[in-house]
């Protein structure tokens, strides 16, 4: 969690192009003053800072990550502005938003009425700026920019990738069939002499090598201006070695037979198109493990009838405000957080509970945005918009999982790090090995294998096998319902090896139901209970609502008591149409001296069934019980025997007496129950349990239970995600069902074992490569299609992870 | 995406055309040898 002095941000990065590339900006960004902790995820692009806002602030970090040669970048909103009658009110509500933390740029246009502002979305939503607005005493209304936003940059980036890649496929094709002709084996093929003419080659290929690889040389000059070096640097040294050779052969082969020259533009033309076809290839499936997200944010609405000046008026959700009074027909999607004031429907909750049966709300209850209204016409007031939203929380957590790393990651990181220079190294001596002892003299021999070695070594497999495992891993874990808080404990749920169930709410529903009456002697039932129920009535205790909730199903009307008075850790004592009421336990009983010796065997059947029994006595005697239980969810059974397959074992943690704990552990199929523990002793039974050597997931409702959720290696919040639940566990489980624990372990094991195959293809694919290149077995270009094949297999492996099945 | 290629087919026929001009007014008459070329990669 975050210190309380300290702020995180996040930042969306372009430039990028291998793991290189990652570190440096995270190892500057660490070393500016204020900075606690930076990671940058490669795959989604994206720097998470945590700093001290006192020392260092977000323009800092925007001016590093700009110094290291790469940009930042920010989302544009336009809104149209009212209210405006001269400059001196465009130049305040510039001033006003320039002066909000995120926004980067803002300029008003008096003319036009209108405003631009660039910002960074992480930092400060559409909301916050129109609340600025409004609180300058203008009106703003949203124009979003669908082309400037994030995820518009990055499809514009992938068409202009693709651009690249046909133009130079387009003048690479000449020089590959040139190049045909080289070989024995294809010698039949008709090649046309103008194809064979060095001129002709290096002006098809010079546009491919300084236009289109121009991205490779900028990049390569800004990391070694940095002093550090990455894929770029391997990717211009080896094309530009096969250029710059060809070109200097073709200066020598002037004046004699134009055909007798040893060229090499094919190989780095056809290498610069085969590394633009990875690049693509990757970002496209780049894009697709967010999808996630994307399904997560589809399920917002996207406009909301409110109420304003009386009149009911659509308008786009960015501009929904907190407190406003919104209107939702039937059919219609809830669309921000909310209180019901008026009317009663069924809603659909199914989306984030998992639930497929409709709730039944009224006024009063609360209602989640992005649920579905099924057949009620209802009156919601706002108390959560944007980004406080129940759903845009979700988002946010599984952005954040997506983003984080898992500690198996920083091995890769450290890796490609220091293996550019590495690869530089082995490829100078392989050239030498080549030019002076396997081939003397043959500077064209030992280029080649040169080359061929600076291309097959890049590390862009590297740097991408993690990551995309975990944004697929934990994409594909929120569509069943699991948030994971971030990578590491994606990747340290599947060591665990003992569960512990918390039983309130957790094993059971939570909500004890009226399930037993017993009345004493001639005692008529209806009449018993319709005394229960009147005394129960002013109690504000979970069994008493159950107690007095069962009765009224009964049909039965209750009386206001008369006196009431709740004695705690005993019971009540009130007085009912004229009748004294004892309702507890049998410390109650003793203390009032009355004698329940025949209710002895009544009560202690009742708690071998899990059962809670409360005795009552009417004026001073004996009149019967009272018992209620807490049901349990129908799924906990079956979703402990899952865990048990897995070999795993599962313990159940109570406060409840041992009868009714053992009770409900063998019902369900628990071997173990820890019983009449205190909700602060939680904790250190999970810490038992781990000093035996047990890797401890604790699961509860996450309010109570927090203490222990925080110690156990793993803690699972259960409920319907809701900010209390996230911000203590390390997952939560959005249904409220424990089959989502197997779940849970099943996608940390699936993931962490697709991060392992990714790993172990792209070092053996290096540690492979490289000797097989400089021993001469491997020609450039078949290098560089392997490398962009290395890359795209990473993450097309990775993309497995979407549609895996773990039930 | 079209301009792009629109771009590189212009371009490749520019170069195309260029080395016909040049085959038809100041190339030397000889003979071409692939065998050479071949050999040399090989």
């Amino acid at each position: 969690m975050v210190d309380a002095a300290l702020k995180e941000v996040h930042l969306p990065i372009s430039g990028m192009t291998c793991a290189a590339c990652s570190s440096r900006i995270e190892k500057g960004l660490s070393k500016l003053d204020g900075v606690q902790e930076a990671s940058v995820n490669l795959a989604l692009e994206k720097a998470s800072i945590k700093y001290n806002p006192e020392v260092t602030s977000v323009e800092a970090f925007e001016k590093k990550i700009e110094d290291l040669g790469y940009s930042v970048v920010s989302e544009k909103a336009e809104f149209e502005l009212l209210g405006m009658t001269c400059a001196a009110c465009s130049g305040r509500i510039e001033k006003g938003l320039n002066k909000l933390p995120g926004v980067k740029q803002a300029v008003v246009n008096l003319a036009l009425e209108t405003g631009t502002v660039e910002y960074n979305p992480e930092q400060i939503s559409i909301q916050d700026m129109i609340m600025k607005v409004e609180n300058l005493g203008y009106q703003a209304k949203v124009k979003m920019d669908k082309d400037q936003d994030i995820a518009g940059y990055r499809e514009k980036e992938i068409e202009k990738q693709k651009g690249k890649f046909i133009f130079s496929l387009i003048l690479s094709i000449p020089l590959f069939w040139s190049m045909v002709g080289h070989f024995e084996f294809t010698s039949f093929i008709y090649v046309p002499d103008m194809f064979m003419n060095p001129w002709v080659q290096l002006a098809l290929a010079a546009p491919v090598q300084f236009f289109i690889g121009k991205q490779f040389y900028v990049g390569a000059y800004k990391a070694l201006k940095n002093k550090s070096a990455n894929m770029d640097v391997l990717v211009a040294l080896g094309t530009s070695a096969a250029f710059f050779y060809s070109l200097y052969q073709s200066i020598l082969s002037i004046g004699s037979s134009a055909h007798m020259v040893e060229l090499y533009y094919e190989t780095s033309a056809i290498l610069i198109t085969l590394i633009i076809l990875g690049k693509l290839f990757e970002a496209r499936a780049k894009g697709r493990s967010s999808e996630a997200i994307k399904k997560l944010m589809g399920l917002q609405a996207k406009t909301a009838t409110v109420l304003r000046e009386g009149e009911e008026i659509e308008i786009p959700l960015e501009e929904v405000i907190t407190g406003e009074i919104i209107f939702v027909k039937p059919g219609e999607k809830i669309p921000v957080d909310g209180e019901i004031i008026e009317g009663q429907s069924a809603l659909d909750e199914s989306m984030l509970t998992g639930e497929s049966v409709p709730v039944d709300k009224t006024a009063g209850d609360t209602v989640i945005g992005s649920t579905i209204n099924k057949n009620g016409f209802l009156k919601i007031k706002a108390t959560k918009v944007g980004k406080d939203t129940a759903l845009s929380q979700i988002i946010k957590v599984v952005e954040e999982a997506q983003g984080s790393k898992a500690p198996i990651q920083r091995m890769a990181d450290r890796i490609s790090g220091i293996f550019v220079p590495i690869v530089v190294a082995i490829a100078v001596v392989t050239f030498l090995v080549w030019y002076i002892w396997v081939s003397p003299g043959n500077f064209a021999d030992a280029l080649e294998k040169l080359i061929a070695v600076l291309v097959i070594a890049c590390p862009c497999a590297l740097g991408l096998a993690t990551p995309t495992s975990i944004m697929a891993g934990s994409g594909r874990a929120a569509e069943y319902g699991v948030l994971f808080k971030g990578g590491e404990h994606l990747e340290l749920t599947h060591e665990i090896t003992t569960v512990v169930l918390d039983k309130t709410g957790t094993v059971t529903h939570g909500k004890p139901v009226l399930t037993d009456v017993i009345t004493e002697g001639s005692v008529e039932e209806r009449i018993f209970l319709q005394l229960v129920g009147s005394a129960e009535k002013q109690s504000e205790h979970p069994l008493a609502e159950a107690i007095v909730k069962g009765i009224k199903d009964k049909g039965i009307t209750l009386f206001n008591p008369v006196e009431f008075e709740a004695i705690p850790g005993y019971g009540i004592k009130a007085k009912v149409d004229g009748k004294e009421l004892l309702i507890g336990t049998r410390r109650l009983m003793d203390k009032y001296d009355v004698n329940v010796q025949s209710a002895k065997l009544e009560m202690e059947t009742l708690e071998e069934n899990g059962k809670t029994a409360m005795l009552v006595a009417v004026d001073g005697k004996y009149a019967g019980i009272v018992a209620v239980a807490d049901t349990i969810k129908e799924t906990s059974r079956d979703a402990i025997n899952r865990l048990r397959k897995l070999g795993i074992e599962v313990i159940m943690i109570t406060g409840d007496n041992k009868r009714t704990a053992q009770a409900i552990a063998e019902e369900v199929g628990i071997d173990s129950a820890i019983a009449e523990v205190l909700p602060e002793g939680k904790a250190e039974e999970v810490k038992k349990l781990q000093n035996q050597g047990k890797k401890v997931a604790m699961v509860g409702d996450g309010i109570n239970d927090a203490p222990a959720l925080a110690v156990a290696d793993i803690g699972m919040a259960i409920g319907t995600g809701t900010d209390v639940a996230m911000e203590t566990a390390d997952i939560t489980l959005m249904r409220g069902d424990l089959n989502s624990i197997a779940d849970a372990i099943l996608m940390s094991k699936k993931t962490i074992r697709n991060i392992k195959q990714n790993l172990f293809w792209a070092f053996g694919y290096n540690t492979l490569g490289i000797p097989v290149a400089a021993l001469g077995f491997l020609a450039p270009w078949l290098a560089g299609a392997a490398m962009a094949f290395s890359s795209v297999s990473v993450v097309l492996n990775a993309l497995r992870l979407q549609r895996v099945k773990i039930k | 995406m079209k301009k792009w290629a629109g771009a590189a087919i212009a371009y490749l026929v520019l170069v195309m055309a260029g080395y016909a001009v040049y085959d038809t007014f100041w190339a030397t008459q000889e003979p071409v040898s692939h065998d050479i070329e071949m050999e040399n990669h090989e």
